[in-house]
């Protein structure tokens, strides 16, 4: 390699040398065919998995089991969409499924007393804005990380609901005619609607106000966040009572579609939760997601779950399913940031 | 003469042992530019941090159009009119450029978001600054490096700022893009603003900046109107030149040190100088030699020879490509191009862990996020690189690591109650000598130490100084990356200075001055030595 | 010295154990008695194994979690059944193969989360549903019953001297063994090195990758030795068995000390936690409270640790 003093690299390349920009190249056009992939994942196994069950059962691409579906997953789409506001500031909650078992129980007691329904749905919404607030405290205020905390609480609201319910079923029947599943306003079922309302209004917060802004730009740099003046504990205090609030509502669903409160109800909704919000594409690291990407992770999901028994699958396929598509999905996430980093020579 | 926008009087700022700032006094007047120039280290990042509400000054006063000003965070001194950009700028990479612009403070009504008001004022934003509309929906991550800056520089832009920071802001600009902000920066003191640039450059300075103010060692040592690139190198490096000094690495044929071999540099560009040094000097085996190493748009074309028993010193501003080049070599990044040889044979870089066992070791930049194993002891820190010494079945002979670990703290003189101490306990200086230690005790043949007395109280740099002159005498390769020029003139047997990924020139004996070194690192060599570097100019021109 | 004695979560620990015992022999005459402490230890055998692995891969740091333990418990079960009553294999023999199945499990968890460079909370909560779900699918949804009673007395329903057999050579050994290993090995120091800072582990040559990927497979080992002993003690093997175990794993893991960002935390403290748990489970029992408030009790303690934790250390004893 003693090349001649004056010979200029920039006007003789040597011929051994690669053109230096080709692996970067190839890195920007991996990274756009990963995104790309990204995108498209969900629509396309929902495709793929309405087709498949379309052929394999008859019963499935009706009216009534899309009904069915809506119905049956309403409860669970509730909790999945203020799920989302947390997983997007890079926090997690497992104790949505116990808080929904618990307020279910005060929501079955209180309508089994005759109370009055407002009375019911506001002690409903009152009680999940509370234990909302009490992860938002542990995990805000006391700056205990959200995994353990929400263990912390998911124990102890199951141990409150079994203290409560005391050995005695308590039977449930729908707050108002129209939190129940037989509900329809102009043919479609009340609470699918409710879902979509909810949705829709989590969206536009999420995409068109500073608050949704200020959710973004703490889970993908709380520190920058902090820097442009963003109230970052208010802001993630108040994630979780909206949270809370829809753990309320979604406790009046789930106690009228089960109709019995019993020992551990509600338990099972946990990791359906963070699973249709993990499916839809929302990034458990912060900074990327949105209530749209949950919705597709929880249709998914919940067509997969009823699907699979109308095809004549053992249901207990069902969490390899789950299991699969969660892994795919983060699979490729995981891609798209090794990728990006290695585009970015960052050594972290 | 307008009167200061805004104005420090005698503003103090100590970090543990090192004075930052030593009762600096300084003023940006209205629709004024002025330069703050100094060496890596000497304060001008930290004064405008203080500025900025980042720190808060010990001691002196600030006063912003009159009125006292003591910002308490980032967001008070913005709110007040002073806008920054930093040098390493924190962002929202997953949020679309529109949402970084605004970021804090939105166009909105009770919380309700007036996007399309932000877009078109965006749109506008970015056409002052030469970018497409269309950047606004791209994720910031996405961009490149410049675009990034330009955005940050148009999100301080928009801050109707009064007084506008920029540290370093040319640096990743090519020079368009670096003309279409001064552009801006014209038109913004127009309207009365004050604007504020750290810069290392000065080729730019006439165009940048009416004023040039010098910081050294945390004091202001000089202020003036002209941009004469010698009196400021003066003042940076802080004693004045012998009349030729300014000259001598491309006039005179120097007289080298006796130790490093013969030299000529004017004849020969740098990397022929290099290979003509290792030829005469015998006892000086090059343990590590570099050829040709690429890494896209990092370093380019990077010639390096490490010899046996000497300190090789690597100088450049931050952001040329020193530390990457050292983690090439580590092979914790890649490279694009070129070869490497160890202890005379080919060699792959394969990642730290095989670096160290062929004899490599890197004592790393940043000690607390790259060196330090905060949670465990002073012992256990210190050895962990070396276990193999200490056991052959997996199971650890306490013994021997306790005597290990004793006798590097002896001989390192480091400061703590011993093996049990938790790492954290130690003072900076001496948690850097544990890290030196870590790497000796694997016993290498080549140590690349990255900024090895960053932020270490000056007895204890001593002490490390004198350890690492020590190295070098027991035959071990040193190759010594600083940003501190008083290190590398105290310690370096041979000077490469690097500049925006390029190496710009080889500097060895008495050949190694401030301003010399200085010249090399702002890529200032071009005029002084036209004669020797038209090679590397050509790459600088083919890299900015 | 003192304010380190305050500082370590153990002496906390040791100060509850006492707390909790005094309490509970004031409820109830009987909790002193020998068998009844005995049978505190059999119960919590089986859930301190599972901690014990959980633990290894939250000290591994790189937000380690390993919410599948549950589930490749139940799988192993099945694996261990199916071995041993389809193909009638020896007791011993199933249980190694068990054990090499639920460390196979484990290794795919920990492949996915270094390899591609993914959260380890997902990707075992990905593969919590797909074990749990296999092990359903291959036991065919039932219990796989018939074992061999005389073959798995020795596991499952021994005791020597009055000392349980899962206790005595499954449990302490393995506390001991882990305890040895994360202190007196160069793996252990590894664990520790690239639980304090992955970075600075890396360039100091420690193999983050390999070491990561070995306390997966470690933590689905214990899971099918948790499989091992509930199969061999109840004679049959669950598609269930590890169902809710993960929860309580991760909660005496933390209370034991071991610090969610990893790189802190004692084997010994986790082992005391789960003595802890265990006091106070079997004390609310003999006064007669159901099992669940136990949870709830777990859950409280877990939180109220971290709370003294977040307000600094002077104030330990407060819990």
């Amino acid at each position: 390699m003693s090349a001649p003093a004056m010979t200029s690299p920039s006007t003789t390349p040597s011929p051994e040398a690669p053109d230096p920009s080709s692996a970067a190249q190839r890195d920007a056009r991996l990274l756009s065919i990963l995104r790309w992939i990204q995108q498209l994942l969900m629509p396309v196994l929902l495709v793929v998995e309405v087709i498949l069950f379309t052929v394999l059962s008859p019963h499935f691409m009706t009216a009534q089991n899309w009904t069915n579906i809506a119905i049956n997953s309403a409860d669970l789409a509730l909790i999945a969409a203020g799920l989302t506001l947390i997983v997007i500031m890079a926090g997690i909650d497992v104790s949505t499924g116990f808080a929904v078992g618990l307020i279910g129980w005060f929501v079955a007691t209180g309508m089994a007393d005759q109370r009055s329904p407002i009375l019911v749905l506001l002690t409903a919404l009152l009680a999940g804005a509370v234990l909302g607030l009490f992860n938002g405290l542990l995990t805000v205020r006391l700056a205990i990380p959200s995994i353990v905390a929400t263990l912390g609480t998911s124990a102890i609201f199951q141990t409150l609901l079994f203290a409560l319910w005391n050995s005695t079923d308590v039977f449930a029947r729908p707050v108002f005619p129209w939190l129940s599943g037989q509900s329809r306003i102009a043919g479609f079922p009340t609470v699918a609607l409710l879902v979509i309302v909810v949705y829709l209004i989590l969206h536009v917060v999420l995409s068109r106000t500073v608050y949704g802004r200020s959710v973004y730009a703490i889970g993908s740099n709380a520190e920058a966040a902090a820097l442009t003046g963003i109230k970052i504990g208010r802001v993630r205090l108040t994630a979780y009572l909206i949270l809370g609030l829809l753990i309320g509502l979604a406790a009046c669903l789930y106690s009228a579609r089960i109709g019995v409160v019993q020992a551990s109800s509600g338990g099972e909704l946990t990791m359906l939760v963070i699973s249709s919000v993990v499916v839809g594409g929302t990034s458990i690291l912060g900074g990327e997601g949105s209530v749209l990407r949950t919705l597709g992770g929880l249709v998914f999901i919940a067509v997969l779950r009823n699907g699979v028994v109308l095809a004549g699958v053992p249901s207990l396929w069902n969490g390899v399913m789950i299991g699969v598509v969660i892994l795919l999905a983060v699979g490729i996430n995981g891609l798209v940031v090794r990728v990006s980093r290695r585009q970015r020579r960052s050594l972290t | 003469m307008t009167q200061p926008v805004l104005e420090a009087k005698d503003i103090s700022k100590r970090f543990g042992a090192t004075q930052a700032l030593d009762g600096v006094s300084f003023r940006i007047d209205a629709s004024e530019r002025v330069a703050v120039m100094g060496e890596n280290g000497a304060g001008k990042s930290t004064l405008m941090k203080v500025f900025a509400g980042v720190h808060q000054a010990d001691s002196g006063t600030l006063t912003l159009k009159g009125e006292p000003f003591t910002p308490n965070s980032p967001y008070e001194a913005i709110l007040s009119g002073i806008s920054t950009v930093y040098q390493e700028p924190a962002f929202f990479s997953h949020l679309s450029v529109l949402e970084n612009l605004y970021m804090g403070r939105q166009r909105s009504t009770i919380g309700w978001l007036n996007t399309p008001a932000m877009r078109r004022e965006g749109q506008e934003l970015l056409g002052r600054l030469a970018l497409p509309g269309k950047l606004l929906r791209r994720l910031m991550g996405e961009l490149s490096l410049a675009e990034q800056q330009l955005v940050l520089i148009a999100r301080a832009v928009a801050a109707d700022a009064q007084v506008l920071i920029l540290d370093e802001p040319t640096s990743i600009l090519t020079d368009t893009e670096s003309e279409r902000l001064f552009t801006v920066v014209d038109e913004l003191t127009a309207d009365g603003v004050g604007v504020c640039f750290i810069t290392h450059r000065f080729d730019e300075l006439e165009r940048m900046a009416d004023r040039y103010v010098v910081l050294r060692d945390g004091k202001l040592v000089g202020e003036t109107t002209d941009a004469d690139r010698d009196g400021l190198l003066a003042m940076m490096g802080g004693r004045e030149l012998a009349p030729n000094a300014a000259m001598s690495t491309s006039v005179t044929p120097d007289r080298v040190g006796a130790d490093s071999g013969t030299v000529d540099q004017a004849a020969s560009p740098s990397q022929a100088s290099i290979g003509s040094q290792t030829a005469t000097a015998d006892h000086d085996q090059v343990v590590l030699r570099v050829r040709g190493a690429s890494l896209e748009s990092t370093f380019d074309d990077i010639d390096l020879d490490v010899p046996a028993g000497r300190i090789t010193g690597l100088y450049g501003l931050v952001g040329a490509g020193r530390t990457e080049l050292a983690l090439s070599i580590l092979g914790e990044l890649g490279l694009d191009a070129g070869t490497v040889e160890f202890q005379g044979k080919p060699y792959t870089p394969a990642g730290s862990r095989a670096a160290l066992t062929r004899g490599i070791a890197y004592l790393p930049e940043d000690r607390k996020t790259q060196g330090l194993l905060r949670h465990m002891t002073v012992g256990e820190n210190l050895s962990v690189a070396a276990m193999s010494s200490f056991t052959s079945t997996g199971v650890l002979e306490l013994g021997k690591e306790r005597s290990l670990v004793a006798r590097w703290i002896d001989r390192m003189k480091i400061k703590t109650t011993g093996h049990n101490a938790a790492i954290t306990s130690l003072s900076g200086g001496n948690q850097q000598k544990v890290l030196l230690a870590r790497l000796m005790a694997t016993q290498p043949k080549l140590l690349i130490l990255d900024e090895p007395t960053r932020g270490i109280d000056v007895a204890t740099k001593a002490e490390i100084h004198r350890d690492i002159h020590a190295l070098a005498a027991q035959g071990i390769a040193v190759l010594l990356i600083s940003s501190e020029m008083s290190e590398l003139l105290e310690l370096a047997d041979v000077v490469h200075t690097l500049h925006e990924g390029t190496m710009t020139s080889t500097l060895s004996g008495a050949q190694i001055t401030e301003s010399a070194v200085l010249r090399g690192a702002t890529g200032s060599l071009a005029d002084a030595v036209s004669t020797s570097t038209v090679g590397s100019e050509s790459e600088m021109g083919a890299i900015s | 010295m003192i304010s380190g004695i305050l500082k370590d979560r153990r002496s906390a620990l040791i100060v509850l154990i006492i707390i909790a015992i005094v309490a509970m022999s004031l409820i109830s005459p009987y909790f002193l008695q020998i068998n009844n402490l005995l049978t505190l230890l059999q119960y919590s055998a089986v859930v301190g194994v599972l901690a014990l692995g959980q633990v290894m891969v939250i000290l591994g740091g790189g937000g380690g979690i390993d919410l599948s333990i549950g589930s490749t418990m139940s799988l192993s079960s099945v694996v261990f059944g199916l071995a041993a009553v389809n193909y009638g294999l020896s007791p011993w023999i199933a249980a190694v193969i068990a054990l090499v199945a639920g460390a196979g499990f484990g290794t795919i968890n920990g492949l996915l989360i270094t390899m591609l460079n993914l959260p380890p909370l997902i990707v075992t909560l990905g593969t919590m549903y797909l074990y749990s779900s296999l092990a359903q699918v291959l036991a065919g949804g039932v219990d796989i019953t018939g074992f061999d009673r005389e073959g798995f007395r020795t596991i499952g329903q021994m005791s020597v001297a009055g000392v349980p057999f899962q206790v005595l050579c499954i449990l302490l050994p393995l506390g001991a063994v882990m305890a040895f290993v994360t202190r007196r090995t160069a793996f252990g120091r590894n664990v520790y090195a690239v639980g304090s800072n992955d970075v600075a582990a890396r360039l100091a040559g420690v193999p983050v990758t390999r070491t990561r990927i070995s306390l997966y497979a470690i933590s689905g080992g214990t899971a099918a030795l948790g499989a091992v002993i509930t199969a061999s003690w109840l004679l049959n093997a669950k598609s269930t068995a590890g169902v809710g175990l993960e929860l309580q794993a991760i909660t005496i893991a933390v209370l034991g000390g071991a610090a969610i960002t990893g790189g802190i935390g004692r084997i010994s403290g986790t082992l005391l936690a789960l003595v802890l748990v265990a006091v106070l489970n079997n004390g609310l029992q003999l006064a007669g409270v159901g099992s669940t408030y136990q949870i709830g009790l777990l859950g409280a303690v877990l939180i109220i640790s971290m709370l003294v934790r977040a307000r600094g250390q002077s104030k330990t004893l407060v819990a």
